[in-house]
């Protein structure tokens, strides 16, 4: 049987034979080891009988079935005990996480899809609760596209060209480079982060190549290409765990510093990075989830859109409180009110962006000074009902504005502001393919003289709904030529707020307002593509602020139709490759015409956005 | 410049803001612990003088004024001071027991004095990892046996012994975590890996075994190492579930965004209404929350917990204990009844102590009996531990087995609907795992305390036992017969209403129970301690088997251990002694007892290991067998000696032992000493993430998720046979169904994102598995017979056989939460049961009263059901739901597997999709002609990718899949049997998830005009207008027709065993299947029904779908002569039947059934108060119609529910986990030998002890070649294992 013994059985043979001593203690002690050391095989078994009569319990005579019999073939493959004496056997393992190894799970520090320290899945500094998360994401956009452009007395590139109106193909390259850092305390996935600090800067590098003057600060040196690099940072704040309110892991958690934050769900009031604190949490089992929050804005860098924290901080807060609350009025929808305050004090000085264009006042009306006070009430609603899906969002402004910049009578003084918005977006699912329906109307202001500003402006938007980006009308700023330094409308922005950027500009009751009706599908043709359609009609909700403006009558308020598609690729399946194409074309209806002149060379012209996005995610 | 750092300086000022709140948010989870520096007290000495002991319990004594042991030993020959065990400073005297100063210097100092309560000494309450982070000084302090720190405090004289038990099962857990592993699929290591092990200082540790084991070792299932658990977050899933799959988009690795959707701004990650992003990471596996989440289960939901490691949780009668040698050797009042707690019973059950020790608090609980340590361990100290499964081992020793939650029902339930709330649910929760527990009555600890006294005397349907560890209720489990009769010891019908019936029928403990045993009068110091070695398996730590105490036919027993851990020679029990000083085996009656002087008069006299005044005489198999003998017992002398010869049957002491059926070396005694065994018919873990709870193990802490435990069906009637593990020798043992689980998930947003479903195992065998085991429900009278296991003379076990041989009885099988019915326009999933816990039915029983004010609602609507998802498909004559698809024959639209992941989302809009892709993506429709019906030879979810290689193959010992499991079969009047090779459904990679036909085979038109498809293994049976096709698809390739049988116009068909049942225009035939390749029609054994349809047949019963009749219930207990028992239309509700089938939901049995007019309706066929003998194998239905949805279309089809006690084909072809290395259901060979003779003719039994066959001579031995059985297959080879 020991033929083929391995060490360790040698071992133990060795030790059976040097220890016979201390295996007669053991035998004292025990009479029941006596049969256990036949481990040792060489040596004969030691039978109850050999042991001392001194050391034995005194029992009966010895019997039959005493006798301890020659190994049978079922003992030779038994096993007697380990020897008692060796040492102890226990390896600390401090870190279970690294057991995964063990199993074959690798943490290979350049894969971001698998398994990676680098990206919080196993803690870090040799502690079981501290975690890092490190990501890159390269951001590209290539975007032809071809807006309105109004050109002045100046000149142009073109020669012969002699008009209002100038070549509008531009094209867009925008790279960002977004590089993010977390660490955090606690746990990542499985409960709220203790403690959490992120810092996320981002390189942008941005080139436009236009062909009219007066879009941006360029220098013709450089022909009509025009190279911008800037760095922003969008996060950098602190998550504070304040404390767990219940068993259900409800808890209260402060975040403050440079955050993101939307407001609702697609994006429709304010949807930023912004310096500010923000007390949120959840309560009832997660059912109500809640946000106190302040931001203090901050200035944007004006090609790259990204925060400038180098810029003076602005004078604009926003007060914000909402409650989102799950399974209401139905199972598997959530209900969202909310009320934002806008305090917006920004009338002591002339803010000129960095094309050298006045953004704060705005070139508009009397391009005075103004400052305002908005509280937005609002209700939106995201989910399902029954087998249709629907979101909903409707708010209501009223507040206060110190100078209407279309009426420099006694009453732009003080006007009252008074604007509402509402947006459904009705869906439903057949297996594959979603159909969407696109309802969304921002009331716009009737009459420029009065002293009441109906039209409705948003904080910061940046609507996901009708298609988002991909849709002409939603993804490209519309200068509003001959009404100032505005425009009609921004980019990735649906209202018409005749304000003069997102970024840096004043909200702008004195608007139009719109009126979007659309219609959309979503085809998930394989698990890589996804292919989105989405035509939407849209209309001015009233004109006579533009026709004010343009000093112009009888606007349409008929804007257009604006067809979209995008496919949206993940050639791996999984979020570190997507590439998105994009096309949108926008078919000017009447009013637009009546704006903007849209025919060149004999033809109505078209205006087109193409949007190829590449993002790689580490 | 100044006002542009403002950001920056608001920033950094944050930043050290928040850094200053760092750490109290980090710990905001409980207590810090104190900075103390403590002296380490020395090693116990192995000897003293008592005047140095005396010195080191000086100060102590002078509040401890009198303990029950000064050294915890009941021997004063043990000299030790209390400071030697216990540290501290003997120094510190105190002038009164008040004197907190004195004591604070004297005794030791937790870190953590408000969670150890110091300074109160009783146990705290679910300590779990407090032992932990506690400092080692302060934990010797609390206990010096417990293992972190025995070495020091016991070690000088048990060295040897705290080295076995930190190696012991008991304490690593090892079973637990690598059956649950590997059962689950989530290791692919049957020799297990894992265990729990602590260093000195809290640590998670590695363990190694003394000596790398080499294969001898290995072969004896000993381990070489065994690591701690894995962190969950890094383990991928195993789960083939939907949202494990790639492909995520929005949920991230870290913690959601709370109150900021769409925080980004991104449309390609926008969480789109009615269709969230359902996938558990947006990365790889083991990621984010893309893990296994079983894992989570085993750190933090109470099962086996805790073990050795750890303190009890001492929070309820039944879960009293302390940690390491403690644990076991110092006894804690935990059950009031003497059979399990022997004359510890009279301390009651409170945990409170009767110490003389001033100090301790009489009246608080979890405080040891007395300060001494024992040998004499009552049953209910094992029980602690051993108390999940709640349905096994030591349960059944007792004769016990987990609550159904129905029987005695209003008992223990509240009379008005309890809605509990979070903090509530918690709190039960916490102590008791079991989520019906938060509704009902036992919720509340009091009441759990009064089940024995109070409950018992008014209980009607059952008694319950007295421990309640976990917080569980546990039902007796009494003699009944195959009908669910109630019997006396006789065997005679007790009356249900017969006031005294517990009294006058038997309770199936175990017969050493009955005789006064405990636990350790079985097992000893070896199989308690263990042999030193690292096992995973039970079975192969353990040294005693039966033979040892009791010998066999031809033996006396030896007295020496045998058991796969019994060291060469075994260990000898002739001489060991019990505490009291008595020989605990002694042969009285003779000089030469035991050898060959043995005399008549020898008896051999076991002495209680816990009662000084208690012996018994030892039952001898020898003895039983030998006529004339005073215990010569004919039955058992039939049973032992029957002679192999199949025709003859003779026995007696003539047949040689070669000769004999029944052989010691290939069969386990218990196979037929048991009286019953326990299946665990599946539990239900259902996972939330919103709990935040501990970890019970290593570092503890709290996270959010965690799933609650709740058995499904636990029956007592259902006995299997199998292949025992290779350790044991590959005997034949019984089998259990053994922990088979359905899991469900509901994430941070309540969306339950899986729903029921079961895993697969590692090695791609349904999770649903099987062990063989050891049920330890001994008895003399009410053991296994002739005609439990061969078939009956009276043709009355067809059923009982299919049970047997482990291919079901479709009697358990699970319904819930939802009963897919196929219709004329598509397919329909309705709820049927409730999604809290327990999942009653709605409408049933259990309904009226887990949920009376939801009952009285669904009453009040009139039983309408008021929850169902619908797909728009095409005439569906046939379903079935594997896993999260759907596998529907839709006719000209052909075969297509729905998608049914999110049938229970609350946020998704479309529930039943017929692809989350486009067909260039997803494609699972396989367009023919006409598809008439689609089978899947099992419907549990099954992986047969993943069973290669030579891990599966050769280390872990596991046979191969017979490769029709790869195929779905669908029939088509058309072009007749269509293959489609479904593997991709099942592999987690939503990419390839098309399927497409492997096989088209209609030769010679011989299935034109199929209408339904029945898989039995590799025999097919095709109905058509002309008879029934019996094909082999031995080779699937390559189907060939065995036989037809001419029924005309035969609509579908059933198998059971021996039987098939054929649905036909007459009404149910019956044909003998015996040889399918030559099928004999039964003659005059045809039901006449109108109009039958289809046939479903659980156990003794077939329930024909009979159009206008409703459903004929026809006996077929007996198969060859049917009998209507019933024609059921529910009062005229139901008169348009297209389909019914059987479902099990906890106690009682339920009938779905499809009705063109009238929709789904739910029929209750036994409870509590409708059939009194529900426990039965094969009760008489009584059918009560309690629900209906009124489908969208005419309801045709029913899909059947999860085979629950299927572990095996009619072929022999594997289909669920077994546990144990080795194990596995009998081959068809092996099945056939219980019944067909060498030329394959069947042979029956009767249990009638036939004196005409006794030989009591010896008969020639029969010619090598006249044998009828050749030399059974211990094992089949591997890698052809149903020859």
């Amino acid at each position: 049987m020991f033929v083929t013994a391995s060490n360790a059985m040698r071992h133990l043979a060795l030790l059976a034979t040097v220890a016979p001593l201390a295996l007669g203690a053991l035998v004292s002690a025990s009479p029941a080891l006596a049969g256990k050391e036949q481990i040792a095989g060489q040596r004969p078994l030691i039978l109850v009988q050999d042991v001392p009569n001194s050391q034995r319990i005194p029992q009966r005579g010895p019997r039959e079935s005493d006798r301890v019999a020659p190994p049978t073939p079922e003992d030779l493959e038994r096993i007697g005990p380990p020897s008692p004496n060796l040492p102890r056997e226990f390896i600390p393992v401090p870190d279970r996480w690294r057991l995964a190894d063990a199993i074959g799970i690798r943490s290979r520090w350049f894969d971001p899809y698998g398994q990676n320290t680098l990206k919080g899945d196993r803690p870090v500094f040799g502690t079981q609760d501290w975690f890092v998360v490190v990501a890159a994401i390269s951001d590209s956009v290539y975007e032809p596209r071809r807006v309105p452009i109004g050109i002045g007395a100046a000149g142009q590139q073109k020669p012969g060209q002699n008009d209002q109106f100038g070549d509008g193909d531009q094209t867009i390259f925008n790279q960002n480079l977004i590089l993010s850092l977390s660490v955090i305390q606690g746990n990542t996935a499985y409960k709220p982060q203790d403690l959490e600090f992120r810092f996320t800067p981002v390189i942008n590098y941005n080139r436009l190549d236009v062909n009219e003057t007066g879009v941006v600060n360029r220098d013709t040196r450089e022909g009509t290409v025009r190279n911008d690099q800037h760095v922003g940072v969008q996060e950098a704040f602190v998550d504070y765990h304040i404390r767990n309110v219940s068993n259900r892991y409800d808890f209260d958690s402060l975040r403050a510093g440079i955050q993101p934050f939307s407001s609702d769900f697609r994006g429709f009031l304010f949807q930023d990075s912004q310096l500010g604190f923000r007390l949120f949490g959840t309560r009832d089992n997660n059912l109500l989830q809640y946000n106190l929050a302040y931001f203090r804005r901050l200035d944007k860098d004006t090609n790259s859109g990204l925060n400038d924290v180098n810029q003076r901080i602005r004078n604009d807060d926003i007060y914000l409180a909402n409650v989102y609350l799950q399974d209401l009025p139905v199972l598997g929808y959530t209900s969202q009110f909310t009320v934002v305050h806008n305090r917006n004090n920004e009338d002591q000085r002339f803010f000129y962006n960095e094309n050298n264009f006045l953004e704060r006042p705005a070139s508009l009306g009397d391009e005075r000074f103004r400052r305002y006070q908005v509280t937005y009430l609002g209700y939106n609603g995201d989910g399902r009902i029954g087998r249709a899906a629907l979101t909903v969002s409707g708010y209501y402004a009223f507040g206060k504005d110190s100078h209407n910049q279309l009426n420099n009578s006694a009453a732009g003084f003080n006007s009252n502001i008074s604007a509402y918005f509402v947006a459904a977006e009705p869906s439903i699912d057949f297996d594959w393919v979603r159909i969407r329906g696109s309802f969304l109307h921002a009331s716009g202001d009737t009459d420029p003289f009065d002293d009441d500003e109906e039209g409705f402006a948003a904080i910061f938007e940046n609507p996901q709904f009708a298609g988002g980006d991909t849709s002409y009308w939603i993804r490209q700023g519309i200068p509003l030529i001959g009404g100032g330094g505005v425009a009609l409308t921004q980019r990735n922005g649906v209202l018409t707020e005749l304000r003069t950027s997102k970024e840096h500009g004043q909200s702008n009751f004195n608007n139009p307002g719109i009126t979007l009706i659309g219609f959309g599908t979503d085809f998930d043709l394989t698990p890589e593509l996804r292919l989105s359609t989405n035509i939407n009609q849209l209309y001015f909700a009233d004109t006579s602020n533009l026709e004010v403006l343009r000093n112009q009558g009888q606007i349409d308020e008929e804007i257009g139709l604006d067809l979209s598609a995008a496919f949206i690729y993940r050639p791996l399946f999984i979020q570190n490759i997507v590439l998105r194409l994009s096309g949108a074309v926008l078919k000017p209806g009447p009013g637009f015409k009546d704006l903007f002149a849209t025919q060149q060379n004999g033809d109505d012209e078209f205006l087109y956005s193409i949007l190829f996005n590449g993002i790689l995610t580490f | 410049m100044a006002v542009s750092r403002l950001p920056t300086l608001i920033g950094g000022a944050l930043l050290a803001l928040a850094m200053l709140v760092a750490a109290p948010a980090a710990a905001a989870e409980g207590e810090h612990p104190r900075h103390i520096d403590h002296v380490t007290a020395p090693p116990s000495p192995r000897a003293q003088l008592p005047e140095q002991a005396a010195l080191k319990s000086e100060g102590c004594l002078s509040c401890h004024t009198r303990t029950d042991s000064m050294s915890m030993h009941a021997s004063p020959a043990v000299v030790l001071g209390c400071v030697d065990c216990h540290g501290g400073d003997p120094t510190v005297k105190a002038t009164s027991i008040e004197d907190r100063a004195a004591m604070d210097r004297a005794h030791v100092q937790p870190l953590y004095p408000q969670t150890w309560h110091y300074p109160g000494s009783a146990n705290p309450k679910r300590s779990y990892v407090l032992l932990n982070k506690e400092a080692p000084e302060y934990v010797r302090f609390v206990n010096p046996s417990d293992l972190r720190i025995a070495r020091e405090a016991c070690g000088a004289c048990h060295m040897e012994k705290i080295q076995q038990v930190e190696r012991s099962i008991m304490s690593t857990g090892a079973y637990l975590w690598g059956g649950a592993s590997y059962n689950n699929g989530i290791l692919p290591f049957k020799h297990y890996v894992m265990g729990e092990a602590y260093t000195r200082e809290g640590e998670a540790a590695t363990l190694v075994n003394p000596v790398p084991p080499d294969e001898r070792m290995t072969k004896r299932g000993i381990l070489p190492k065994l690591l701690p658990l894995p962190a969950w977050e890094v383990l991928p899933p195993a789960d083939v579930f939907r949202v494990f799959e790639r492909g995520g988009r929005n949920i991230v690795t870290q913690f959601p965004e709370i109150a900021n959707p769409n925080a980004l701004g991104q449309l390609q990650r926008l969480e789109e209404p009615g269709r969230p992003d359902i996938r558990q990471s947006n990365r790889g596996p083991a990621t984010g929350l893309r893990i296994a989440v079983p894992v989570i289960n085993i750190t933090k939901t109470r099962l086996n917990d805790p073990f050795l490691w750890f303190l009890g949780t001492n929070d309820q009668p039944g879960d009293y204990r302390s940690s390491g040698c403690g644990g076991c050797h110092v006894v804690y009042a935990n059950d009031r009844d003497p059979r399990h707690s022997g004359p510890w019973a009279k301390y009651g059950h409170d945990g409170k102590t009767m110490t003389v020790d001033p100090t301790i608090k009489r009246d608080e609980t979890a405080h040891p009996i007395e300060h001494v340590f024992t040998n004499a361990i009552p049953t209910s100290q094992c029980m602690v531990c051993h108390m999940h499964q709640p349905n096994l081992f030591m349960n059944t020793y007792m004769g016990y087995t987990m609550w159904d939650y129905e029987s005695d029902a209003p008992l223990m339930w509240p009379e008005k609907q309890k809605y509990p709330g979070d903090q509530e649910e918690y709190d039960i929760l916490m102590r008791n795992p079991e989520e019906a527990a938060i509704r009902g009555l036992w919720g509340d600890v009091e009441f759990l305390k009064r089940v024995w006294t109070d409950v018992n005397p008014k209980a009607k349907d059952t008694q319950f036992a007295d421990y309640h560890g976990h917080g569980w209720n546990f039902r007796a489990v009494f003699k009944r017969d195959r009908k669910g009769n109630l019997l006396d010891a006789d065997g005679k019908v007790v009356a249900n209403d017969d006031p005294d019936k517990f009294k006058k029928t038997v309770h199936m403990s175990s017969i050493h129970v009955d005789v006064g045993m405990h636990c350790v009068d079985c097992h000893f110091s070896q199989d308690a301690h263990g042999t030193g070695y690292l096992y995973g398996e039970v079975q192969a730590a353990i040294e005693v088997r039966c033979k040892d105490c009791h010998g066999s036919a031809d033996a006396y027993p030896t007295l020496k251990s045998s058991g796969p851990a019994a060291p060469p020679g075994g260990n000898d029990f002739g001489l060991q002694r019990t505490q009291d000083g008595r020989r605990r085996f002694e042969w009285v009656g003779g000089a030469n007892c035991g050898g060959p002087g043995h005399e008549p008069g020898c008896k051999l006299m076991q002495r209680s290991s816990l009662y000084p005044d208690k012996e018994w005489e030892m039952s001898l198999v020898k003895d039983s067998v030998t006529p004339g003998n005073a215990h010569y017992n004919a039955k058992a002398a039939r049973a032992k000696t029957v002679s192999a010869d199949v025709a003859s049957q003779q026995w007696g002491p003539g047949i040689a032992p070669e000769d004999r059926a029944h052989k010691d070396d290939e069969m386990e005694c218990f196979t037929c000493h048991l009286s019953w065994t326990t299946s665990c018919g599946g539990c239900h873990l259902p996972i939330q993430a919103n709990r935040k709870t501990p970890r019970h193990h290593y570092e503890g802490g709290e996270t959010r998720n965690f799933a609650t435990y709740n058995p499904q069906v636990a029956r007592d009637e259902m006995f299997q046979l199998g292949i025992h593990g290779s350790v044991k020798g590959n005997t034949i043992a019984p089998v259990a169904s053994r922990s088979a689980l359905v899991l469900s998930s509901q994430n941070i947003n309540r969306d339950r994102i899986y729903i029921s479903q079961p895993p697969v195992s590692a090695a791609g065998f349904s999770s649903q598995a099987f062990a063989p085991h050891y049920p330890h429900t001994e008895r003399k009278t009410e053991t296994k017979t002739c005609t439990d296991c061969h078939l009956s003379q009276a043709g009355d076990n067809n059923a009982w056989m299919a049970q047997l041989l482990l291919q079901g009885t479709n009697f358990v099988n699970f319904v819930g939460p939802f009963a897919y019915v196929g219709a004329k326009g598509g397919v329909e999933g309705v709820r049927v049961a409730e999604y809290d816990e327990p999942q009653a039915v709605i409408g049933s029983y259990l309904h009226k009263y887990a949920y009376p004010d939801w009952y009285r609602q669904h009453r009040e609507r009139g039983l309408n059901l008021y929850e169902a998802q619908g797909q728009v498909g095409n005439e569906t004559r046939c379903l079935q739901a594997r896993g999260e698809y759907l596998y529907a024959a839709e006719g000209r639209d052909g075969m297509i597997a729905y998608d049914i992941a999110s049938i229970a989302n609350k946020s998704v809009s479309d529930k039943i999709l017929s692809g989350p892709f486009g067909p260039l993506g997803h494609d699972t429709r396989v367009r023919s002609k006409n598809a008439t019906c689609v089978a899947l030879p099992t419907n549990q979810p099954i992986q047969p990718l993943k069973n290669t290689g030579d891990l599966m193959r050769v280390v872990n010992e596991e046979q191969p899949f017979h490769p029709i499991c790869n195929y779905a079969f669908v029939s088509d009047a058309e072009e007749g049997l269509i293959l489609i090779n479904v593997n991709t459904m099942q592999d987690g990679e939503p990419r390839n998830n098309f399927l497409k036909r492997a096989l088209t085979w209609n030769e010679g038109g011989v299935l034109t005009g199929a209408s339904h498809i029945t898989v039995a293994g590799y025999w097919i049976y095709v109905t058509t207008p002309r008879g029934v096709v019996v094909l082999n698809l031995d080779d699937p390739m390559q189907p060939k027709v065995a036989a037809q049988i001419p029924i005309p116009d035969a609509r579908a068909t059933a198998v059971q065993f021996r039987y098939l049942f054929v649905a036909e225009k007459n009404g149910l035939s019956v044909v003998d299947i015996t040889h399918p390749d030559k099928p004999r029609i039964v003659p005059g054994a045809t039901v006449p029904v109108k109009d039958a349809r289809r046939v479903y047949v659980a156990r003794g019963f077939a329930y024909v779908a009979a159009m206008s009749e409703g459903v004929m219930i026809i006996d077929v207990e007996k198969p060859e002569q049917p009998k209507l028992y019933m024609s059921y239309t529910a009062n005229g509700q139901m008169t348009d039947v297209h389909d019914a089938m059987v479902a099990s939901t906890n106690a009682s049995t339920f009938m779905y059934v499809a009705d063109g007019a009238n929709g789904l309706r739910v029929v209750q066929l036994t409870s509590p108060d409708l059939q009194p003998n529900y426990y039965g194998f094969n009760p008489d239905p009584k059918p009560d119609l309690i629900a209906g949805w009124k489908t969208r279309w005419p309801a045709l089809s029913l899909s059947k529910g999860l085979d629950r006690d299927r572990a095996v084909d009619e072929t022999g072809g594997q289909i669920a986990i077994f546990g144990r290395l080795g194990s596995r259901p009998f081959s068809v060979k092996e099945m056939q030998k219980l019944y067909l003779d060498a030329n394959g003719n069947p042979w029956t039994v009767t249990d009638e002890i036939r004196t005409q066959d006794l030989v009591t001579t010896p008969q020639h031995r029969r010619a090598p070649d006249q044998q009828v059985d050749a030399p059974p297959a211990r094992r089949a080879s591997l890698d052809n294992p149903a020859p």
